[in-house]
């Protein structure tokens, strides 16, 4: 057999082999965007019979309506604040993880389970801790006569709890990023620094940081990219309310178009939010290319 | 004594003040669904069950929830067959043959694992709904193929790479044809590999909530396990001890399987991280 028809017989096999993942990502993720495109720009309604071509109208409505804007500020809000306070705990705790004292294994055992299990469950167990008539919270008020709040169901207090509960969700994710992270830095660089005299903080501060730092930065973009994303948790605790107070654009997207039945409209808000998302991807992978070209 | 000392404030005292409320939602998960009804919707919270009972889990496997299981089941699993077959082929051939559009291929394998469901539900609703599928198994199964396949094929495709080729080409040298070598040679080395990312496969699905909400119909008997949750919680006077024997009961395969499935996959995934 000559080279040129082992590498065609090769080609051949590659191609046909990857045909069943090539056409799952064909037909789930390529096709629909582009029906939804098309689905975007008509006026499509559940309950109507016509759907004509409406151009940018459904965008323009968008726009024009208050939701979009407050949900997108929902969805920043929700995303900044559960990445910053999973990382911030996530790292403390990789930290003082590092010591090899009895009951670390088992603790970090239990507390991955919390990243496993299903988001929906996690969003049930917190509604009844947060519910305002058996919830423990106000239980646990009401021991030190203190008031009953409505934590989910008050608009001030709603989004707060949404995202304490999922920063208690992705803490585990950190924990074991970092904690990979940490176990590859040199010892005798914690030794360096102890002779010269650095205390916890400045060992923290100049040792440990610089290390993880990439780690870092790849687990806030994965988190960030998740979170921006997350449905099931907010679902499971508020569905978007009260009115649309916890309401991101993915809950924003499932209420317009299959709960009122405005395809066309959650259709144009699903385009927006894929292109906000593919920005964010594109600049993530600009900039970690160009950190790679610079080593 | 000072280390012990020094024990405390760093390790025990931190741990004590994060860790233990961190514990906390898992252990009243998990007492709370053997509490009574009316224990269960007390005022006051007890902070463990006084008559432990498993009135809730009687409660789940009695009424709608069975369905929900089995429905869950029955999707999973299926996706998770499914997707290891498909994996197998794709993965081997991203790791040992040269074809064109391979790193592409690789490329979007991983990028689909960073894309929003919630922005395909509509034009999946609609297409579901016009071919008249909306609501069965097979939709919501095809469905799950786009998130299960990808990271199983990267999945395999990782470990198809970490076996050395030599032991392939030496069969070859012994006379079997290529297809028949990968089989004999690389089947028998991946296949505990493969059976885990399987498993993975199967959690993912298992968990999987916002397609299931869109594509699984009214009939309350095809609701998979998540949706028949919240559901539930939709209705007046939620039974919480009831619905925390649910949750056990959704989470349970779920950290079983991972925890199988995890001496093959969490070295490969902080590995590649602390390399990144």
């Amino acid at each position: 057999m000559s080279q040129a028809t082992r590498q065609a017989r090769e080609a051949r096999a590659g191609l046909l082999l990857s045909l069943p993942a090539a056409a799952v990502i064909g037909l789930l993720f390529v096709l629909p965007v582009a029906y939804e495109l098309v689905i975007s720009l008509y006026r499509s309604r559940v309950y109507e019979e016509h759907n004509p071509f409406v151009g940018l109208a459904n965008y323009t409505w968008l726009f024009r309506g208050g939701d979009l804007a407050a949900a997108t500020a929902n969805t920043l809000i929700w995303t900044v604040g559960s990445v910053v306070g999973q990382g911030l705990v996530g790292i403390l705790l990789a930290v003082v993880l590092m010591q090899p004292l009895p009951g670390r294994a088992l603790f970090r055992t239990l507390l991955l389970c919390t990243w496993i299990m299903p988001a929906v469950v996690v969003g049930v167990v917190w509604r009844w801790i947060f519910d305002p008539v058996s919830g423990v919270i106000n239980g646990v008020l009401g021991w030190w006569g203190l008031p009953a709040a409505d934590w989910l169901g008050s608009s001030t207090t709603a989004m707060g709890c949404c995202i304490l509960a999922n920063v208690w969700r992705g803490i585990p994710f950190w924990l074991l990023m970092v904690s990979a992270r940490l176990q590859a830095v040199p010892a005798e660089l914690y030794d360096a620094a102890a002779v010269d005299g650095a205390g916890v903080w400045l060992r923290f501060r100049h040792v440990t940081l610089p290390q993880i730092r990439g780690i870092v930065v790849l687990c806030a973009t994965l988190s960030f990219i998740w979170t921006f994303n997350a449905f099931d948790m907010i679902y499971a605790l508020t569905r978007g309310g009260p009115d649309i107070a916890t309401t991101t654009v993915p809950l924003l997207i499932y209420e317009a178009g299959l709960r009122n039945g405005h395809l066309g409209e959650a259709a144009a808000a699903s385009i927006l939010f894929l292109a906000a998302m593919a920005a964010v991807i594109g600049i993530f992978v600009r900039r970690s290319l160009g950190r790679q070209e610079e080593v | 004594m000072r280390r012990a000392g020094r024990a405390i404030l760093g390790f025990y005292l931190p741990l004590a003040v994060i860790g233990l409320p961190m514990l906390f939602p898992l252990y009243w998960l998990a007492s709370s669904s053997l509490k009574t009804r009316g224990e269960a919707f007390a005022v006051r919270p007890t902070w463990y069950p006084h008559a432990p009972t498993l009135e809730g889990y009687r409660g789940v496997f009695g009424g709608t929830f069975v369905h929900a299981v089995q429905t869950s089941l029955i999707v999973a699993g299926v996706t998770s067959v499914l997707s290891v077959a498909a994996a197998l082929c794709g993965g081997y051939a991203l790791a040992r043959l040269r074809f064109p559009f391979r790193r592409t291929c690789g490329a979007m394998l991983l990028f689909t694992q960073l894309f929003p469901a919630a922005a395909i539900l509509i034009p999946l609703y609609l297409f579901w709904s016009r071919i008249g599928m909306h609501g069965t198994y097979t939709a919501l199964i095809v469905t799950y193929l786009a998130q299960a396949v990808p990271i199983t094929t990267w999945l395999v495709k990782g470990y198809v790479e970490t076996i050395p080729i030599e032991t392939e080409q030496q069969a070859w040298i012994d006379g079997a044809g290529r297809f028949r070598a990968s089989v004999e040679v690389v089947l028998p080395l991946a296949g505990p590999a493969v059976g885990a990312t399987g498993l993975l496969a199967f959690v993912g699905a298992w968990n999987e909530f916002v397609f299931a909400l869109a594509l699984t119909g009214t009939d309350p008997r095809k609701k998979t396990l998540p949706v028949a949750m919240v559901d539930f919680m939709g209705q007046h006077g939620i039974e919480w001890g009831q619905l925390m024997a649910a949750a056990v009961i959704a989470t349970v395969p779920a950290i079983v399987l991972f925890f199988l499935a995890q001496r093959f996959f969490v070295h490969g995934l902080t590995a590649g991280a602390v390399k990144g």
